[in-house]
């Protein structure tokens, strides 16, 4: 789906939700809410609430007009270039394109094998992780096709240095640090793999993280380990009979929540919009702010990536503060806004219990808040693991098969899986 | 009747007042610390009808001839294995235990050692303590699709073959009587000890520490086992051979193990020799101080059993006996 198509859309439609628009296009949530953003900066729409939802409605006037004529003469333009470039007539000539591996990746000698027959292949990815965007564009100077496993941030200044790009695909689910608009502007098409890569996995790994924070498991370990046998020290709390809330829902809820259920946890969601529905779920209501602030003893928070929800995927001062019943939190994802000296404060007084988190801010060695935010990785019942919550066999099996999938199938012609 | 707790009492002190309150009872007794030796215990069960005692004291057939008085002992926990039941019944000593009152919080400790040791936990938390952020060390491994093998199948592993189908893992029991029927839906095949072995890409021992189950797991059991299996011991630590598995994991003939309790309780590693030392520190061994059936649920429910176990005994119901 493209813009002109939304706004067209919302023009007949004479008003839609993002529900409507979901459900009308069959994209993801936050799909939907990028596209809306991108109009309502260029003033193309408007929104406006609507009882208990918000309404997106197309703007009248010159500013539409002259938006779908500008759109018209760029397809044209584009239309003129595409058959100029180089690169397709590479294609209609049976040569193969280059694809380049920048970084480090798990690939099987079967996949590159396998990879080898569609393109010509430039291996790095017996090397580091994580790149400069120097460092990136030397290796990618030449790639028609790139396999980017996270190297760096993908801005419009690092296409700007690849002429030749005209596909990305992404090794993980979330791309956010990919500039979808350069890449739009740039032509290069992209793509990322399905959440399902990852969902037992994640799924799994939330609910060790919480019997390790219940039962202690780590410290109880490190006293024997170090000569000391007190079980005295340790005393646990059963996970059968909690309950848990989930902040936010996101592809692998439906995990979670099967998971939890069948240790015997009472589960609910909290969720700020109000299309979803809880039946997905295998629930018959979502729960109150009240009953989850004031009851509930874990918190799964999710991430949905919407800057514009209230509480769902912030753990700042704003959702710490209303904390009331003394709480477990437990999170794999990379919130923008993580409050530490709150955490760590209300962990002093007992608000909450533990925290187990797969992931912990880039701070800088000489950054004068570095000892401040580290503290809180000594305290007794925290535990922070390195980015492992996706990271098990399985998943980086599915991971390499989808991701080779993807790049013969655009070898083949077919782009029907494209982010763009 | 004289109920002495001739050591440092499991339960709350709310259960004792609870006791107190019995109108059989005439005299409780209780001691702030553990006796140092043998001597000490016959002393402070002097008199006593009725005791109570930790798991890590052990009654004998010295201590019994020696306390005339002993009608009846009652165990804070599932295990008996520190008390001469035959011989107490030969006396006319009842024996009460607790079973069943941890069997969910030791089912759910077992499944976060497992996870531990599957996901790298432990390693990848100390290894961000230490300042390093590197995920490509801890690859891990799912649950969703493996084999689970439970040894023994009472409370305790009922309870663990239900959260195991929790995850997708499929569930083999072995059973000391191999002619004993389980009607569950939460397990796939009884079978043969060594053939669970072989199958099995977690092994949890759940059974009662008994002359038969004493070193049942040695090097030639562990030897069946898959290399990229682990072993989960919840049991009593005698039931496995701990120098045989400290070798095997050493040598790399498993992927790893759990075990809440060690040689000796209480357990200090610098005592034992280099190969256990060795162990114990490994990155995919976990050793935790004998806390499975530790948590604030359990210890209500254990307080209730205790006290109505002696409620029991007094109006002559045998229920929780396990000397019959």
């Amino acid at each position: 789906m493209n813009e002109i198509t939304l706004l067209k859309y919302l023009k007949n439609s004479r008003g839609s939700s993002i529900y409507d628009i979901i459900k009308e296009f069959k994209l993801s949530r936050t799909a939907v809410i990028y596209h809306l953003n991108n109009l309502l900066k260029s003033n193309l729409i408007t929104s406006y609430k609507q009882s208990r939802k918000i309404v997106y409605i197309a703007n009248t006037g010159d500013t539409i007009n002259d938006y779908f004529n500008s759109q018209i003469k760029s397809l044209q333009d584009n239309l003129k270039e595409i058959n100029n470039l180089d690169i397709v007539k590479r294609r209609s000539r049976g040569q193969k394109l280059n694809l380049v591996i920048p970084n480090y990746f798990d690939l099987t000698l079967n996949s590159k094998n396998i990879l080898k027959k569609y393109y010509n292949l430039v291996d790095y990815s017996d090397t580091q992780l994580y790149l400069t965007q120097d460092e990136f564009v030397n290796r990618t100077r030449d790639a028609d096709v790139i396999l980017n496993n996270w190297a760096c941030d993908i801005t419009a200044d690092v296409l700007d240095k690849l002429p030749n790009l005209q596909y990305m695909h992404l090794s993980t689910h979330m791309y956010r640090y990919v500039d979808i608009g350069a890449c739009k502007k740039h032509s290069v098409r992209v793509s990322n793999i399905p959440y399902s890569y990852k969902s037992i996995a994640i799924s799994e790994f939330l609910i060790s993280q919480t019997f390790a924070l219940l039962r202690q498991t780590i410290p109880a370990s490190t006293q024997v380990q170090s000569g000391v046998s007190d079980f005295r020290f340790f005393k646990g709390s059963q996970l059968r009979g909690k309950k848990a809330i989930i902040f936010g829902v996101d592809d692998g809820t439906k995990d979670l929540v099967q998971s939890l259920k069948s240790l015997g946890v009472e589960v609910s969601i909290y969720t700020e919009d109000k299309n979803e529905n809880p039946a997905i779920y295998g629930l018959s209501r979502f729960a109150s702010k009240f009953e989850v602030f004031n009851s509930a003893d874990l918190f799964y928070v999710s991430w949905t990536g919407d800057e514009n929800k209230a509480l769902i995927g912030k753990l700042n001062h704003n959702f710490l503060d209303q904390i009331v019943n003394p709480v477990y939190i437990i999170s794999v994802f990379k919130h923008k806004e993580i409050d530490f000296d709150c955490i760590r404060e209300l962990i002093y007084l007992g608000k909450i219990k533990g925290i187990a988190f797969d992931y912990f801010p880039d701070v800088s060695i000489g950054d004068s808040r570095a000892s401040e935010v580290s503290k809180i990785l000594y305290l007794p019942n925290v535990i922070i693991t390195p980015d492992i919550a996706w990271y098990t066999q399985d998943s980086v099996i599915n991971m390499n098969k989808t991701s080779v999938d993807r790049l013969v199938a655009y070898a083949k012609g077919d782009d029907s899986y494209l982010l763009i | 009747m004289i109920f002495t707790s001739i050591d440092i009492p499991f339960v709350k002190k709310t259960y004792f007042d609870q006791i107190r309150n019995i109108s059989q009872i005439s005299k409780i007794i209780t001691y702030p610390d553990s006796p140092v030796n043998n001597f000490e215990v016959i002393r402070r069960i002097g008199t006593s009808d009725i005791i109570t005692q930790d798991i890590f004291v052990n009654i004998n057939k010295n201590i019994i001839d020696s306390s005339p008085n002993l009608k009846a002992i009652f165990c804070q926990s599932v295990g008996y294995d520190n008390i001469d039941h035959v011989y107490a019944k030969s006396k006319g000593i009842k024996v009460y235990n607790c079973p069943g009152f941890n069997a969910n919080a030791v089912a759910e400790f077992a499944f976060s050692l497992i996870t531990s040791l599957f996901r790298k936990i432990p390693s990848a938390q100390s290894h961000v303590k230490s300042g390093g952020w590197m995920y490509r060390y801890f690859e891990g491994n799912e649950l969703m699709g493996k084999t689970v093998g439970i040894i023994g199948y009472g409370h305790v592993g009922s309870r663990i073959s239900q959260i195991s189908k929790g995850y997708g893992l499929k569930v083999l029991v072995t059973l000391h009587d191999s002619t004993k029927k389980i009607a569950s839906n939460y397990v796939d095949n009884i079978v043969s000890l060594n053939k669970l072995l072989q199958k099995s890409d977690i092994v949890i021992l759940a059974v009662p520490l008994t002359k038969d189950t004493l070193h049942l797991i040695g090097k030639t059991e562990i030897g069946l086992m898959k290399t990229t299996s682990i072993l989960v011991n919840v049991s009593r630590h005698t039931v496995v051979d701990e120098y045989a598995l400290a070798s095997s994991l050493i040598h790399h003939k498993i992927f790893g193990a759990a075990l809440d309790l060690m040689i000796t309780e209480p357990f200090n590693v610098k005592n034992y020799s280099v190969e256990i030392q060795e162990m114990v520190n490994l990155p995919n061994v976990i050793v935790t101080p004998h806390i499975a059936g530790v948590s604030k649920e359990s210890s209500v429910t254990l307080g209730n059993m205790f006290v109505q176990n002696i409620k029991n005994y007094l109006n002559g119901d045998l229920t929780n006996c396990i000397n019959l």
